[in-house]
This record gives C-alpha cells, structure tokens and sequence, in this order.
C-alpha cells in the first residue's frame, strides 16, 4: 500500500489529545489540582505552597509549552518551585505530559464557562 | 429464380446480425467504459488523489519542505489488494479503503478514513488484509457484495462488537486482550450455567451453576419451591435461575419430586431456638456482606456484594434446622462456592441462623403467605412425573441431584458460530438470514426463532397434537391416547390440557365439524407455547448481556488461522492449587474468593502473590488472628476467622517463605548496611514524599499515613511495624512495576537514595509496642529470619 503521511488535521488531532489528557490528569493531577484543574483537590489542604490553579490567566502568560514539560517531567524542584510537586517524568511517557498539557490549556475556558453558567443561574 | 428469395433472406439476416453485433459491441464498450472509469472504486481513489494533494499543499505552506508537494495526477487508479496464499484470501478492501493505513486520513469519511485505534500496528495489513477480522467478501470490488450483504454469502461484514468473535482465530488465551465484550461473554457462558446442558469443545467437565439438591426437602418450604419454579423473579429479582414457561401441572410434580429429596438428620434435629444478638456479632465478625445483599439503605437500595445471592428473604423460604447444618459445613451443600468454611460450632450456627432468620424476614409476605390455603402434599403420580420432568428439561445440567445425572443433549455447540446459515433454524421470525442475528434473537427470545405448529393433510390430528404437546412427560410420555370417536379424542386431549393447567379451564371445543375444532385446539395450544418443542429457558438477558453471548458463541467456530505461525503467544498462567497442608487451609476458607495469588483468585482484597516479600511473618501472625480493615475508606474488612493458632502458624509462615520472589528488592538485602535513616529521614523532606504521606499527623492525604496506628490491634501497625525493606525497596524503584496503575510517582531516585529512604521507612515503628519486639528487631529493623513467636 501506498503511504503519504502528509498534513493533519489539527483540531480532531487536538482535540483527542486534550480527551487523552483528561484521562491522566484526573488519574494523577486531580487529587492535589482539583476536578476542575483549579487547584483545591482533596489533598491541596494539606499542601503549603498550594497547588497551581490552572484557571489563573496569569499563570498562563508566564509559562510555554516547554516550560510545562520540564515542571511536569522533573518536578518542582527543577524549575525552582516546591518538591511538593512531584515529578512525573519516570511514570508517565512524553506523550502523555503532551496530552495533559493539551488538556490544561482547556482549563481557564472551561472554567469560564461554568462561572458564565452559574451566573446565568442566579 | 430459385436463388432470389434466398439471397433476400440471407440478406435480412446478415442486418439482423450486423445490428446485434453492434448493440452487443456497444454493450461491452459501455462495460469497458463504466469498468475502467465509472466505477465507484474508481471514484474514490480519484478523491483521494485529491485530498492527498490538498494536504501536500497545506503541508507545504506551512512547514514541510520545498518539494515535498504531491500532485493528485500522481497517484495511481488501480485495484489495490492484500493477498494471503496461506489463509487463501485476497482482500480488495483497500481499493475503496485505500487511506486504511494513513494517519493522516483520520478525518475523513468512509471510505477514505483512516484504522481507527492502533490495531493496524499489531496486524499489518500485508498480513492479516481485512476480512480474517471483519469478514466479507473480500474479491468483490462494489461496495453491497464486498459487504457479503448479498444473497448466499454468509460471512456478511460484521458489525459493531461482533468483530471481538474473530479474535479467537489466533488469541487462544481465556481473556483476549482488546475484547472485552467477547471476554464478558464468554464469562456470561460459565457463569448461567449454559455449557450444563450445551458441549462447546471443553475437555473438563464444568462445575454446576446452581446448588446441588440433595436436601433441597429439608431445606426450603413446599410453598416457596412452588412459587420459585414458577416465577423466580417474584421471590429475588437479580436471580440466576432462568425462566421454563411450565404449566401448573408440570409445577406441581418438581415440586412434589423435589420435596422428597430430604435429609433426615436435619429433619430429626430438635427444633433450635439461638441468640439474636450474639448472632449479630458473628455476621458482623463473618463480614457476610462483603458477598451479600444483607440490608438496604435509607433509600431501599439494597446494600452488600453480588457473589452471592441476596439474603433480604431467605426468612421466607429456609427451614432453620438446615440453615444451621449449612453454616457448620457449607461445602458440603455447596462444593464449589465461593463462600468460606468458619469454624462455627453448633451453638454459633444456631446463634447466626436465628440472627438470620429473624433479620432477613418479609414480614408482611409471610403474614399475607399465611392467609392463602395450605399446599395439599404430592401423590406419587406427582412424584413421578416431577422425576421424568427433572430429566426430561436437564435441570441436573445446573443441579447437582443423587440419582439425576445430567444428559446435556441440548444442541451442541462447539462450532455453531461457523454453521453454515441455512442450517440454522429461523422460523417465522422477522430477522435478517445473518449468524450473528439469529445468535442474539435465539438468546434473546428463544421462543421466537420457531415455526408454528400446523396440521398437515393426511395426518391424524389428535395424534399429532399429542405426540407434539410439551413437557412431553406431562403427556404422550405419562399416558396413551384413548380410542374412540375424533370429537371425543380431541374433547378428551382439551380436558387433559386443562388438567395439566396448559389451558384455562372455562375453555371449551367450538361447535362444527371435528377439523375445525382441531384447528382451535392446535390454535389455543399454540398461543400458550405447549406445541413449541424447544426445552431451552429464557435467561431474559440484557440487551448488552445478550450481545455479548451472541458474540461468544460466534467465536466458537470451525474456522481458524491456518498456521500455528499465526497464533497469539499465549499468557503463561499459573495456577495456584497446591496440594498440601496449606491448599487444604485454602479450599477450606476459599482465600481466593477475594485475593488473588499468581494468576489464580479475584482481587476482591490485595494480591497476595508477593505477601511474604511484602510483610514480616511477625505481622502477618498476629494480623491473621485479628485482621484489621487496613484502609479508613474502605468499609468492607476481612472476616474474623478465629483460625486456629496452628493455622495462623503455619499460613504465616507458608506465605513468607513461598509468596516470594527472591529477585525483589534483592539490592535491599544486600546492601542494607550501606543505607542510613538519618540521610533517608533528610531525602523524605527533599523528595517531598509528604505531599503525599503523612508522618506523625503531617503531610499529604494521598498514600496511607505512615504512622497510623489501628487502635484495636494490639500489636504496632506502623509502616515499620508491618513491611519489609525488601519489598519497600522494590517500591521505591519502581511503583509501577508491581503496581501498574499507582499513583506513587516514579522519583528516578538513586540506589544509595533508596537504600537511605527505606532504611527511614522501616525506623517508623510504633514506640508503644517496641519493648515486646526488641528481641526481632536488629538493626534496620527488618524482620527477616526470625521465627514467628508465641
Ligand atoms: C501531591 C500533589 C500534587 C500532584 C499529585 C500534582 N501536583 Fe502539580 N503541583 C503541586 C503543587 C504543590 C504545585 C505548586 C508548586 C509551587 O507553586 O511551588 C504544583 C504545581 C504544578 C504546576 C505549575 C508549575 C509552575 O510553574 O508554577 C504544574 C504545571 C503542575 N503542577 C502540573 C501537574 C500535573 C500535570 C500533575 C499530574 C500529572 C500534577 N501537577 C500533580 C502538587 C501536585
């Protein structure tokens, strides 16, 4: 058979990245993230620095794709942030960190979505 | 002037012919023309041709490198096929198909798009083309024949699940990776009991589903037996038996047979009279719940396992005398149950089944069960019928039964899912001529799948109505057919229907001539189903149960890989039966009813296959005479066993010296004197293992806190107390590896790091209880050798 590996389609591509990545995160990040990736998981109580509300525009502007990969893979330590912040380099392989920080991107919209909802709400 | 009318007609012919020749000339132009550029496969390769290039160009604008453009006019039109002499198939599915193995093609439609999943990467097309797993008509190039959905093809593309039923070409192990719903259906085949009655190829004779009925007499009362034969669903709506449309007749001689089936050293034990409260004790140390329905929540959900039947009204049904046999010796009522032996004396039996029966009781059922007039007891012409009907409907294919062995005569069914389709068996019903359709209506309706009985011309028609009428032993089997006038014959088959309770008895023979009335006899009995001659049960399966067998019986077929070369390498299995002191402890308390050890087990409760690398034998003592739950979450907890000292003896040190690998955390052992709590202690702070586990009341709420102490356990239950630095060491390296799912991350920590931290880990022992061990506790205060004292 003929192969022509050329081009993606980039939003399906992204999008079954960001469902992947959903999966690890609440797998692994969610207990200390929080289910909506806002940093008030179950554990976040016990934790000083708490963890990084991922819905904080802020926290977006300062940080690449790179960036991510390294605090993901080499923990907190590595970028000069807490220890409490595991590193997950040696249990889950490249592209899942990929998929996840697909995944986090989607959370400061999905976050203003729900507050648009409530809102609506009352 | 001969010739001239000849010529003329040679003449008239040769333009008849030149003019045929023609048209037919233009017909296979036409052919050639729509063959070689109309055709739809055509149509599709053209597309592709085109989004291929549309992609190159988008490609090319962005970041692919000059050159790297693809022109649609270089793409080839042509039929496309994988050809696999060995399995002597040539699959042209990919000349439609043609973007099957292109990632890039994923957002297309059919049929351009892309293999959805990764199954192309462990099957490559060249070797395995399409239809081994899809089915099909693998040469046919237009779109309904290539489908096999055209008349006298019977592999028909499968669709949906059903493709998981060709996996068993190659995959010969029990669970096929990626199959689930096979996989569930092939557990659903064992587990209702389907292969009692049915061969499907096994070697083993396989366990009966149902309990055995020896002293079922003694066990239950005559009322319930009636009202469970005759509906099941009524007294325990998640039941396993299934559901025999059997008239009252047929009824009324089980249960009269069944009745007889009596122990007379339960009957004759004097009447017990127990304890409720402390028979409330036992069910709760005996954890009767983590397998049962005991209780319903403020919402009446009912609350409790599924391994065993719900108990919320066995009050109801079971005589007392045998509840007490029961507990003292399950096994022997019930050899292959999942549920354990205790050691129950006499009066702890007697204590729980008062708990029992007064708990599990519907007050209100038994009030209004008291109203309806008693059961008059069975003659023995009732006896023997329900003998013949035991035999006759293979209830012995689920039921244990002295002096009842089972037939399994029902159709075999080693090879139903490659029988060729006209020798199945479709009836009257509506439903596509496919295998898989009539596997799923078969499960679903066993009735439906059936044609009608009729009269045929000729034939006497009081016979035939009763040599066909069913249960057969309720008719030609217990009787012969009177002589007499046709009218009286057939008033007199009516009044034996009705005798039976096949019929309502206000019916009676319509006025007419005798072959109208035998025309509404085989009517009335038709819409009862008493003509039908199948003896299968209805199992009312769920729409997803009923897929998911359908899917299992569609793999059991004659069709296989054509080479060993091609079969799945199988997963070792090993087996946990050992025959000694130690597997004799394990059927008696059926450990593997919860834990799993190597392959064998559930993982109801943890895996204990590595438990003697994993806790020291002191622990383990002392937690098998007084098991603790080990997690707050949890609410289920091992039963208190009371085992005897002996046992907790010999199953602690059986599990420590041969629940081991010798490789785990070797390095540990080697090298534990290299290691250091105190830079461990330092190391626990800097990996920030306190994000996750607690310490003397701080750090994180992940993991278990190191320090708890479980306050009715009168020995340490720190994590020093309990593991070994082998098995902490192993951890440490790599979670994953015996835990594949855990959360603990994967730190990459060096070995002097690990040995460091585990030395930290096993320091954390309980200061109370410290004096009474010191003896064990040597320098890291790993547990190794020491025998297990009193
Ligand atoms: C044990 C709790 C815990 C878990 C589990 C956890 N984190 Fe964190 N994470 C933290 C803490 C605490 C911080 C804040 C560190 C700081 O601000 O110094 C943090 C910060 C981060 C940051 C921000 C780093 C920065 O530059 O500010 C990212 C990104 C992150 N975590 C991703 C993840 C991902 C992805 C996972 C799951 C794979 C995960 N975390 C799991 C505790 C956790």
């Amino acid at each position: 058979m003929q192969k022509l590996a050329i081009g993606h389609d980039q939003q399906s591509f992204v999008a079954a990245s960001q469902a992947r990545g959903k999966k690890v995160y609440d797998h692994y990040c969610e207990i200390c993230h929080g289910a909506e990736g806002q940093g008030d998981g179950f554990n976040s109580a016990m934790l000083d620095p708490p963890p990084r509300n991922f819905a904080d525009e802020a926290f977006w502007k300062r940080v690449n794709d790179e960036q991510l990969q390294t605090v993901i893979s080499r923990g907190g330590e590595s970028v000069g942030k807490s220890v409490l912040m595991p590193a997950w380099g040696r249990t889950l392989d490249p592209s899942q960190i990929t998929d996840v920080i697909a995944f986090l991107r989607t959370v400061p919209a999905l976050a203003k979505k729900a507050a648009a909802a409530e809102e609506s709400e009352n | 002037m001969m010739d001239r009318p000849r010529t003329y007609r040679v003449g008239w012919l040769k333009v008849v012919l030149l003019l045929s020749s023609v048209a037919s000339f233009g017909m296979l132009l036409l052919a050639a023309y729509q063959e070689n550029f109309t055709a739809e496969w055509r149509t599709h390769q053209q597309e592709f041709a085109h989004v291929l290039s549309v992609k190159a160009t988008a490609a090319n604008e962005t970041s692919a490198p000059a050159g790297a453009s693809v022109k649609a006019s270089d793409y080839p039109i042509e039929i496309r096929q994988a050809f696999l002499p060995e399995w002597d198939k040539v699959d042209r599915c990919i000349t439609c198909h043609v973007g099957i193995d292109n990632p890039a093609m994923q957002d297309q439609p059919q049929p351009l798009t892309a293999h959805p999943g990764d199954i192309l990467q462990h099957h490559s097309a060249d070797r395995y083309g399409c239809t081994i797993c899809h089915q099909g008509q693998g040469r046919a190039t237009d779109k309904e024949a290539a489908h096999g959905r055209v008349p006298f093809w019977d592999e028909p593309l499968l669709t949906g699940d059903f493709i998981q039923s060709t996996c068993t070409q190659c995959h010969h192990d029990e669970e096929v990776p990626q199959a689930p719903v096979l996989n569930r259906g092939r557990q659903l085949l064992s587990e209702l009991g389907c292969v009692g009655c049915h061969k499907t190829g096994e070697t083993l004779a396989a366990e009966k589903v149902g309990p055995q009925l020896d002293s079922v007499g003694s066990k239950v009362t005559r009322k319930w037996l009636h009202k469970w034969l005759a509906d099941p669903g009524k007294y325990l709506p998640e039941h396993k038996m299934p559901q025999y449309p059997l008239p009252s007749g047929a009824i009324d001689g089980l249960a009269a047979f069944l009745m007889t089936a009596r122990d007379d050293k339960i009957d004759n034990a004097p009447q017990p009279k127990g304890d409720y409260d402390t028979g409330a004790d036992i069910y709760r140390e005996s954890q009767c719940i983590v397998c049962h329905v005991t209780k319903l929540d403020y919402a009446d959900n009912p609350v409790g396992g599924h391994i065993g039947p719900s108990l919320m009204k066995i009050g109801n049904k079971i005589n007392q005398k045998w509840l007490v046999a029961f507990f003292q010796n399950p096994h022997s009522f019930l050899p292959h149950t999942k549920m354990p032996g205790y050691h129950f004396s006499k009066k702890e039996a007697i204590n729980l089944s008062q708990f029992a029966i007064e708990e599990w009781t519907d007050y209100d059922l038994q009030d209004a069960e008291a109203e309806e007039p008693a059961l008059p007891t069975g003659t023995p012409q009732q006896i023997a019928l329900g003998k013949r009907l035991f035999a006759e409907l293979d209830c012995a294919g689920c039921h244990e039964l002295k002096g009842s062995p089972a037939k399994r005569d029902a159709p075999e069914l080693t090879f139903i899912g490659s029988t060729p389709v006209h020798q199945l068996t479709f009836g009257d019903a509506k439903v596509p001529r496919t295998t898989p359709d009539f596997l799923y209506t078969k499960l679903k309706s066993p009735r439906s799948l059936h044609h009608k009985f009729e009269l045929h011309p000729g034939e006497d028609p009081v016979d035939a109505i009763w040599e066909n009428l069913r249960p057969k032993s309720l008719f030609s089997a217990s009787q012969s057919l009177p002589d007499g006038a046709e009218g009286e014959r057939l008033a007199w088959l009516l009044e034996q229907a009705k005798k039976a309770g096949v019929l309502e008895k206000q019916l009676a023979l319509p006025s007419g001539t005798t072959a109208k009335q035998a025309h509404w006899l085989v009517w009335a009995l038709n819409e009862v189903g008493a003509l039908n001659p199948l003896k299968m049960p209805d199992f009312q399966p769920s729409d997803q149960d009923t897929e998911a067998l359908a899917i299992a019986l569609m793999s059991l077929s004659e069709v296989g890989a054509p080479s060993k070369r091609f079969d799945a390498p199988r997963r070792s299995k090993t087996v946990f039966d050992p025959k000694d002191e130690f597997g004799k402890l394990e059927r008696h308390y059926r450990c593997l009813s919860c834990h799993k050890i190597r392959s064998s087990g559930e993982l109801l409760a943890s895996d204990l296959t590595y438990e003697g690398n994993r806790v020291n034998r002191e622990w383990l003592y002392h937690y098998l005479n007084q098991p603790y739950s080990m997690r707050r979450m949890l609410t289920i907890a091992m039963p208190i066993f009371h085992f005897p000292d002996e046992e907790s003896r010999l199953m602690s040190e059986y599990m420590a010296n041969v629940f081991v690998d010798s490789d785990l955390g070797a390095a540990w052992k080697r090298n534990r004197d290299k290691a250091d709590a105190g830079r461990g202690k330092t190391l626990f702070q800097a990996k920030g293992c306190m994000a996750c586990h607690q310490v003397n009341g701080t750090g994180g709420d992940v993991g278990p806190s190191l320090t708890t102490q479980v306050p009715e356990f009168p020995h340490g239950t720190w994590v020093g107390d309990k593991l070994k630095g082998e098995w902490v060491y192993a951890w440490l390296e790599n979670p994953q590896a015996i835990l594949p799912d855990t959360i603990e991350p994967n730190l990459g920590l060096s070995d002097q790091e690990i040995l460091d931290l585990t030395a930290f880990v096993l320091s954390l022992k309980n200061p109370q209880f410290q004096k009474k061990n010191n003896g064990d506790d040597k320098n890291n205060g790993d547990n190794n050798n020491g025998q297990v004292k009193k």
